[in-house]
């Protein structure tokens, strides 16, 4: 008479129950769940595996009970107290629970917080996988530390605990536990390899290999659209060109008027890379007054001519960048800054500008609002014009106004 | 002598342990890890319940322990309660304390943790465990409708496991509403809570009035006290000069002069920008449009054979368009690079305020880099081009030849 049947399949708690059945050489049918499914929904609404249904309708969940039950059935007193411990001793029948459990629970479930997701059968969260990652560190510390100075986990000899902790770490070798990681812990390798050699599993790793690299994390598909070569077409230039007269009718763009001044000894670039770059007045301000040449490039004081009818600061801001928008054709040639002084419904705006050459019309006029500000020119011997500059570019002091302190509340760089 | 040491935390996995030794008298002492300084060093993986017992036995795991624990019960009939008389009632034991132990702890620390901010909320991930564990309690209904307890036919630690880890549950996220639900569950709660087994651990627990739930953080509102700046009022110099005539003021643009059309040219940007170009907006465009108002011109870029990759050709109207800035009131247009790379050129077609294109351009310092050419609305070819410009479906005719649109700019 048949004692009961086994529902197992391919899912990694299913091992240990179905090695029992065979090496026990038990009565028990060995079932897959979907080979009677309906049979199986019904006697078990969780539907999880293992699960066993005994005579006279008994039914079992739960792979600790059911291992425990299955090794009971067996007639071999000998196997049943090395598997589950000693009658007599209470100390090994502890301990196999407790290492059965520990691998059940914490191990086992870390298989779906770490394996899962690298497969991609989960969403993949770095810090979540990384903290499962050393939660199962934790445990092979405890795994190792006793399988350093015994060769089984709980008794001396395989016992439940050996089989069903073994057979959950099946997974992380087959998926995390690398050639190098392996051979940081050889305690725990020795005695892999030692159970899984036994009568109870060999045939359930058949198919089993070590991993040579462990996973890594599913690569989001960055799709490179491969840049179609464009083949360098010759230029097709109109050998036959028009008549001279035309020639010279249709001449080149026109070049700015400060480009005919020819190259300055002192590089406009460097002076703006140092602004941008260093503290304004204890590095940058002393740098360009060493540097500056007056006979290349002039000093002006750029002034609003309507600042009553200003309002917000904000605003006052804006127009200043909308200017400076507009001045972009000759930016190659200038730099400096306007800065909005004052508060809400009473400010102004100022700012010192530096051109090339000597006088400031052929730079400002390529703006059509040029014409809205009062352009006075600066005296760089002169320590009151020279301070003007460095406030002004500094923004770190209060602009003066009718003698009276105004602070700087915004302004634009033009460079 | 004593049997050895219990060290707890306030997870429900003590609570069987813990009942143990008080009810049996074990002379095992409880000590709170929190207060223990050789915990750490003891049980590395610092999880609870952890037992210290005679000549170095260490055992973790709950199961493990209150198997350990229920064997030193010295009343034979007792242990044979407690832990099952025979292999069936044994299994049965087992079965239910670790169903409860993984499944129904794991399926409630879960939203419970979320909800009490300490991981993550998830809102579908809660949602499933709230769904498992329904399935669970459907499995101790089916066993407690028809029976008292879980695996036998009085308290085993099969019930006093899972009594412990449903009280996690429903002391805070299963709410009266849940407990009706569930009235054979409840009722053996009920009574296994009541035995003088687990009265000490179970002292404290009370069933919640109200299910604990998800509240979303509160976001900060950045309440920056606004400073009520008072309006100073504007000082404005009365006393102005006697030649106050001389600082005029700011210039006008010249196209400002030929004051207000009736085409609104705003409306026509708006319409341009949000409605299907071909089908939509060029017929508005064309039923719109008032030629004595504005003129369209046909913009060409001067020196094509100069130009490399499209790129830098559209960059090149860009920069223009940037210099144009201060005319975008009185123009709308596109300028569009044909061709392709090495072999590239622009073109494009101009809406301008007035009858003159040159007050509009000259704003930008490089405008003499384009030719102008008055288009004429009322011929069909001009009137396809200027389609062609603004819808960019077609491609370019350059002598004769179709040059693709490759990229281009709107000026609006």
């Amino acid at each position: 008479m048949s004692q009961g049947t086994l529902y197992a399949n391919f899912r990694i708690r299913t091992w240990v129950p179905r090695g029992l059945v065979k090496a026990l050489k038990l009565d028990v049918k060995v079932v897959t769940p979907d080979a009677a499914a309906e049979q199986f929904a019904r006697d078990f609404p969780l539907k999880k595996v293992p699960a066993f249904v005994g005579p006279k309708g008994y039914k079992l969940t739960e792979a600790m009970a059911i291992n425990y039950y299955l090794v009971k059935l067996s007639q071999d007193d000998k196997m049943k107290t090395q598997l589950l411990g000693a009658d007599d001793d209470l100390n090994a029948q502890a301990q196999i629970i407790r290492w059965q459990s520990l691998a059940n629970s914490d191990l086992c479930i870390q298989i779906a917080n770490t394996i899962v997701p690298l497969k991609g059968g989960a969403p993949y969260n770095k810090k979540s996988v990384d903290s499962a990652m050393d939660a199962v560190d934790k445990i092979v510390d405890i795994f190792e530390n006793r399988l350093k100075n015994y060769t089984y986990l709980a008794t001396e000899n395989i016992s439940l605990a050996d089989l069903v902790a073994a057979s959950i770490f099946t997974r992380y070798f087959e998926s995390l536990f690398g050639t190098e990681w392996r051979a940081q812990h050889p305690a725990i390798v020795r005695w892999f390899n030692t159970v899984r050699a036994s009568p109870f599993l060999k045939d359930e790793y058949k198919d089993f290999k070590f991993a040579d690299k462990p996973l890594s994390p599913p690569q989001k598909k960055k799709e490179k659209k491969a840049p179609a070569a464009a083949p360098a077409a010759s230029k097709k230039k109109e050998e036959a060109k028009p008549a001279a007269t035309e020639t010279e009718t249709s001449s080149k763009k026109p070049k700015h008027p400060l480009e005919l001044l020819g190259k300055s000894t002192f590089v406009l670039d460097d002076w703006k890379r140092k602004y941008s770059n260093e503290d304004t007045r204890p590095v940058a301000l002393p740098w360009f007054w060493e540097h500056y040449n007056p006979e290349e490039y002039s000093l002006w004081k750029v002034t609003y001519k309507y600042n009553d009818e200003l309002t917000l600061t904000f605003m006052s801001n804006n127009l200043v960048g909308g200017f400076f928008n507009r001045l972009s054709a000759s930016t190659k040639y200038m730099f400096g800054c306007l800065v909005v002084y004052g508060e809400n419904n009473n400010n102004g705006i100022v700012g010192a500008v530096m051109v090339r050459g000597q006088d400031y019309v052929p730079a400002f006029d390529v703006a059509p609002d040029w014409e809205s500000y009062d352009y006075a020119k600066l005296d760089p011997t002169n320590d009151d014009d020279k301070e003007f500059i460095n406030n002004m570019w500094a923004w770190d002091k209060p602009v003066s106004v009718n003698g009276e302190p105004k602070e700087i509340v915004d302004g634009k760089v033009l460079k | 002598m004593s049997q050895g040491t219990l060290y707890i935390n306030r997870s429900p996995r003590n609570y069987a342990s813990e009942a143990l030794i008080s009810y049996f008298k074990l002379d095992v002492k409880i000590v709170d890890l929190e207060q223990s300084s050789e915990f750490a060093s003891l049980f590395p993986l610092k999880q609870a319940p952890a037992f210290l017992g005679p000549k170095g036995l260490k055992l973790t795991e709950a199961l493990a322990i209150q198997f350990y624990l229920a064997n030193q019960v010295a009343d034979e009939k007792e242990r044979a309660r407690l832990l099952g008389s025979d292999v069936i009632e044994k299994s049965q034991i087992l079965r239910w304390a670790s169903l409860a132990n993984s499944d129904v702890m794991s399926n409630i620390a879960r939203p419970f943790l979320s909800f009490k901010g300490l991981i993550p909320y998830n809102k579908k991930d809660v949602d499933a465990c709230f769904v498992k564990i329904d399935n669970l309690a459907a499995v101790f209904d089916a066993r407690l409708r028809d029976y008292t307890f879980v695996a036998t036919e009085n308290i085993s630690l099969g019930d006093l496991h899972a009594a412990g880890s449903w009280a996690f549950g429903l002391a805070t996220i299963l709410g009266p509403e849940w407990r009706a639900k569930h009235p054979h569950l409840m009722r053996w709660f009920n009574t296994v809570a009541a035995s003088p087994i687990v009265k000490t651990p179970f002292a404290e627990v009370k069933l919640a009035e109200k299910a604990l739930t998800y509240t979303p953080p509160k976001k900060q509102k950045a309440e920056k006290p606004k400073a009520e700046k008072s309006k100073a009022e504007k000082k404005k110099d009365e006393a102005k000069p006697a030649d106050d005539a001389a600082p005029a003021k700011k210039p006008k643009h010249p196209l400002e002069a030929l004051g207000k059309s009736t085409f609104v040219l705003d409306d026509w940007k708006r319409k341009y920008s949000n409605d299907d170009t071909r089908p939509v907006a060029l017929p508005w465009f064309w039923e719109h449009y008032n030629p004595e108002e504005y003129s369209i011109w046909k913009v060409g870029y001067k020196y094509n054979d100069e130009l490399t990759l499209t790129f830098m050709s559209n960059n090149l109207v860009g920069g223009f368009f940037n210099r144009l800035s201060a005319s975008t009131k009185y123009m709308f247009g596109c300028l569009v690079v044909y061709g392709e790379n090495n072999n590239n050129g622009i073109v494009g077609a101009v809406m301008v305020r007035g009858q003159d294109f040159a007050p509009a351009f000259d704003v930008a310092p490089d405008w003499e880099s384009y030719e102008y050419t008055k288009l004429d609305p009322t011929k069909e070819e001009d009137k396809e081009f200027v389609n062609n410009m603004w819808a960019w479906d077609k491609p370019v005719v350059v002598n004769g030849e179709d040059k693709e649109i490759v990229d281009g700019k709107v000026l609006k």
